[in-house]
């Protein structure tokens, strides 16, 4: 700080200051620092044009609002046609990866738009921003444990950091993807395919680790965190595949082959205790620890 | 038919939700006992509708359906931020945007205001008071007109064909239809909506059209539309959605960097930024009319030119990625840049381009803001002071937010206007700005001093602070600003001195011509002045003498011949005509007296003898008083005359005895 000039005999010189307080609610003028502070003349104002003032002196100002609760925000619109997908899987399946995705850490959600995911604040329920994309996705996989997102369609996977919507890498896959598994405990990625395999994608490195055979025409599954097994929906029953070997270690029959029904969809209990899978008109509940569909609740043709 | 497709499980509530296809509605299932408990009904266009469950929420999201898991109702719907095209209206406060319906966002605040239910807008067209606006419908072959105060569809008007571009004719107050893959268009009657003409050209529409109303043309796809006579003209070498300057027949083209071309000869004038990095990829140029500049803005920067020359003054990165308007807003100097997103779609912000300007300074929603402080009245009379630094806080800044200052000072409010705002380096040229470099990431609350390095005691009697917010789609938040000043101290009395002719100091009363007046102990550079009033007349304030400046040994001193007379005085301690301390009375008394004394001699007793028995008689004229004779004895007497006047007084004495013997004689008593 410059030093503070005195003259005539070493006394201490009066320190002012003068203060606006430009966004708060109340207008003040502060002096600091003063033993002799006086009465402040001192006037703020909003000048139209700063070389053509008008006169702001002579008396004390009221308070000038500055509105700053005003200030420009940043709307983002995405493209037009926001929309759902998930019609890219097979006999019109999808998985529990579907085109909208909730990272509950963050508690944000993601919709599949035109070549974009928007981004919706959940506690809110706005939309805050957009994330492009490299092709339209017809699924989308969140890793809750990284917060990336695996945006998926064909045969390509797409990775985008969410910390930073930044788009981090593609993995290329042989076969056309019909629908995905997310693995919370071993940070794997299980994409399964038409030909009866199921590719395993290490999330560490986003890469695929290792390729397993199932049962016929998987398309998607679920996780089951209470006892680390993957289960695969085949068209007639569940291949359970360890998760950590990623080794088939049981099959649990849902219908019969003959049947027209298919497995398409799956969910779990908290417990881990059953899991729910839609095949045809039925939602089979089926009993992890006895491997066997238990009941099930039908839905009358409509 | 309707079947069962999506699933998903809410670890919150313990419930299952399947989505059935073609049902338009979800079963919500309880998982303690597997039985159906709700059926939730919902209207979507959406086939397959995925679900997403979140018990961070307590959420289910279903298409653009937002459901409440614990009571299994919708409470919201997704709002569908997306946009085809945007237009603003003229002052640049509203953004338009063309999404599943026409969203209207107020650009001030960032919030959508307004859904107007049009479906699938494609484009529209404000008038230009900003009260109309036509809005071609999704199959683009109608036009609704909304009245923006009330946003209700007045009327609804049938197109001849489909169109893909329009634009107002201020002249004409009509409506211009393009068709782009055509070579046809129609014109509207502003006001009523109803197509008053129709034209035809051989050539095809970019889709970007541009009106000049001082030559009443339109530029669209690099041809030229005499709108008097609604002909086309011909080809013109620019192309792209161009700016019409308002105050003259130019177009700025965002074409080949940025093209200026003459509506009124229908030539290409000048061509400006060619050489820039990415002048290929310009999508708009604004206008700043008053600042004679253009803002041409491309993918990823800014660049600010001077309008006549193409010189570059400034460039500025903008925020993100793709641009499809720039606006420049001449009531508060700010540019409002429209961002696209992914080439397609807009975002609404305030980016500031007039920071640099001597004017044109942006803060939330007030665009200049400024501190003026009569130091006299803060300072007790004195305007020597040292301001010696601006101390300010504010919010925590954001990537590419800017907070600085100038400040200026003047002895007069007519000198302060006219005056320029300096920074660290006495010019105009630079801020004061923690780091200069705009990027202060201070923490929330943080307070920032800057030390005002061109202030020092200079400062006149009236400062000044400019302040320069700069935004980065969000105006910066400044909290306080304070200006530090430290007031230089006044002189001590016991250095103030009042000398004779001898260089004495006067103690008493003195007949000499001049008196010197001083203070000592005074810095070099500095000089004394003194008001010296009689005694019991108010000082002014103002200063009657001033002193020399200071010599080698610290005295400034002024000599003033004064009349006879009792005085007082002050002094105090001055840089310059226009700076100084507050003032300080000397203790002591001063008086000059010329005039010699009187003798006082006021009367004379005039005495002598006489014979027994006789008596004397003294008269004089008045103001002469003669008392009474005394006889001290019978043959001796005296008598007083006083009183005298100064000069000659004349006494008669008579002396009479007792036989009637009359003896008198005249008396010249002088009086002094």
């Amino acid at each position: 700080m410059k030093s503070v000039k005195e003259v005539s005999g070493g006394r201490r010189p009066v320190r002012l200051a003068a203060a606006l307080i430009l966004a708060a609610t109340v207008f003040s003028t502060t002096m600091i620092g003063s033993a002799n502070a006086v009465t402040a003349g001192v006037t703020w104002s909003t000048q139209g044009d700063f070389e053509n003032n008008e006169s702001t002196t002579a008396t004390p100002t009221a308070r000038q609002e500055i509105d700053t609760a005003s200030a420009p925000g940043s709307v983002q619109l995405g493209p037009k046609q926001l929309r759902n997908n998930g019609a890219i899987f097979r006999n019109n399946r999808s998985s529990s990866s579907t085109a909208q995705a909730i990272n509950p850490t963050t508690n944000r959600v993601y919709t599949v738009g035109d070549q974009t995911v928007s981004v919706l604040d959940a506690s809110t329920n706005e939309t805050i921003g957009f994330i492009p994309m490299v092709q339209t996705p017809g699924a989308l996989l969140i890793s809750t444990r990284t917060n990336k997102l695996y945006a998926m369609n064909g045969s390509t996977i797409w990775v985008y950091d969410l910390n930073t919507n930044e788009y981090l890498k593609t993995i290329p896959l042989t076969d056309p993807i019909t629908g995905s598994i997310y693995n919370s405990d071993a940070e794997k990625v299980y994409l399964t395919h038409e030909n009866g395999t199921m590719s395993v994608i290490d999330g560490a490195v986003d890469e695929v680790a290792a390729k397993v055979t199932v049962g016929v025409s998987p398309a998607g599954g679920v996780y089951n965190t209470a006892d680390k097994k993957v289960y695969v929906l085949n068209d007639h029953d569940i291949s359970i595949v360890d998760g950590g070997s990623n080794e088939i270690v049981g099959t649990i029959t849902v219908n019969d082959a003959a049947s027209t029904s298919k497995l398409v969809n799956a969910t779990v209990n908290a417990t881990g205790s059953k899991i729910y899978a839609v095949c045809g008109a039925d939602l089979q509940v089926i009993d992890v620890a006895a491997r066997k569909p238990i009941t099930k609740l039908t839905w009358a043709p409509g | 038919m309707t079947f069962p497709l999506n699933v998903t499980y809410d670890s919150l509530h313990n419930k299952i939700y399947v989505s059935i296809v073609y049902g338009q509605k979800i079963t919500v299932i309880n998982a303690a006992n597997d039985t159906v408990l709700k059926t939730i009904p919902y209207d979507t266009s959406y086939v397959n509708v995925n679900l997403a469950c979140s018990a961070t929420s307590g959420r289910l999201y279903a298409a653009e359906y937002i459901i409440d898991t614990a009571t299994d109702t919708i409470v919201a719907k997704q709002k569908n931020l997306a946009a085809r095209t945007v237009v603003h209206d003229p002052q640049g406060n509203k953004l338009y945007a063309m999404s599943d319906e026409l969203l209207v966002i107020n650009t001030l605040t960032g919030k959508m205001e307004k859904v107007v239910k049009i479906k699938n807008p494609y484009l529209a067209v404000v008038n230009p008071n900003g009260k109309k606006l036509f809005v071609l419908e999704e199959a683009r072959n109608y036009v609704s007109i909304v009245d923006t105060t009330t946003y209700e569809i007045v009327s609804r008007v049938a197109l001849p064909s489909n169109y893909a571009e329009g634009i107002y004719n201020s002249v004409s107050d009509k409506v211009y239809f393009f068709q782009t893959g055509s070579i046809a268009g129609t014109i509207l009657d502003g006001e009523t909506g109803v197509q008053v003409s129709s034209f035809y050209s051989s050539y095809y529409s970019d889709g970007k059209a541009v009106f000049q109303p001082a030559t009443n043309k339109i530029y669209v796809g690099g041809w030229a539309l005499d709108c008097a006579t609604n002909t086309v003209l011909g080809t013109v070498p620019v192309k792209g959605r161009g700016t019409a300057a308002p105050d003259s027949p130019l177009i700025y083209f965002p074409y080949n960097g940025i093209t200026v071309f003459d509506s009124a000869t229908d030539q290409v004038v000048a061509n400006f930024g060619s050489t820039l990095a990415g002048k290929e990829n310009f999508e708009r140029v604004a206008y700043d009319a008053a600042g004679n500049r253009l803002i041409a803005v491309n993918d990823t920067m800014a660049y600010v030119l001077d309008a006549t020359s193409g010189a570059v003054l400034n460039t500025l990165p903008l925020p993100s990625t793709g641009v499809s308007q720039a606006f420049f807003n001449d009531s508060n100097k700010k540019t409002l840049v429209f961002r696209m997103f992914l080439g397609y779609s807009t975002i609404g912000g305030v980016c500031d381009l007039s920071d640099y300007a001597t004017r044109g300074i942006i803060g939330g929603d007030a665009a200049e803001v400024a501190l003026r402080v009569d130091t006299h009245d803060i300072t007790g009379g004195a305007t020597l002071f040292d301001a010696y630094s601006l101390r300010y806080s504010y919010e925590k800044l954001m990537p590419g937010q800017h907070i600085r200052f100038r400040v200026r000072s003047a002895a007069t409010q007519e000198g302060l206007a006219a005056a320029k705002y300096v920074g660290p380096d006495g010019t105009a040229a630079t801020w004061y700005d923690e780091t200069a470099s705009g990027a202060l990431t201070n923490a929330e609350g943080t307070e920032t001093v800057i030390p005002l390095f061109a202030m020092g005691t200079q400062a006149g009697r009236f400062i000044e602070i400019e302040t320069a917010l700069t935004a980065n789609g969000l105006s910066p938040r400044l909290d306080e600003v304070k200006l530090e000043l430290s007031a230089v101290a006044s002189p001590t009395s016991a250095s103030l001195q009042q000398l004779d002719e001898a260089g004495a100091p006067v103690l008493k009363p003195i007949k000499d011509a001049t008196v010197s007046f001083r203070v000592s102990g005074i810095p070099a550079g500095y000089f004394a002045q003194f008001e010296i009033r009689p005694k019991g007349t108010p000082f002014t304030g103002e200063s009657t003498a001033t002193g020399g400046a200071a010599d080698a040994s610290g005295n400034s001193t002024a000599a003033v011949a004064l009349p006879e007379g009792e005085y007082q005085w002050q002094a105090r301690l001055a840089l310059n005509a226009d700076s100084w301390t507050a003032w300080t009375q000397f203790p002591g008394a001063l008086t000059i007296d010329r005039t010699p004394p009187a003798m006082g001699i006021k009367g004379h007793t005039i005495m002598g003898t006489l014979e027994a028995g006789a008596r004397v008689t003294v008269m004089a004229a008045a103001p002469l008083i003669v008392e009474p004779v005394q006889y001290p004895t019978a043959t001796t007497w005296h008598c007083t005359v006083s009183n005298l006047a100064p000069g000659v007084n004349q006494v008669v004495v008579t002396v009479s005895d007792e036989a009637g013997n009359l003896t008198y004689t005249t008396l010249l008593l002088s009086g002094y």
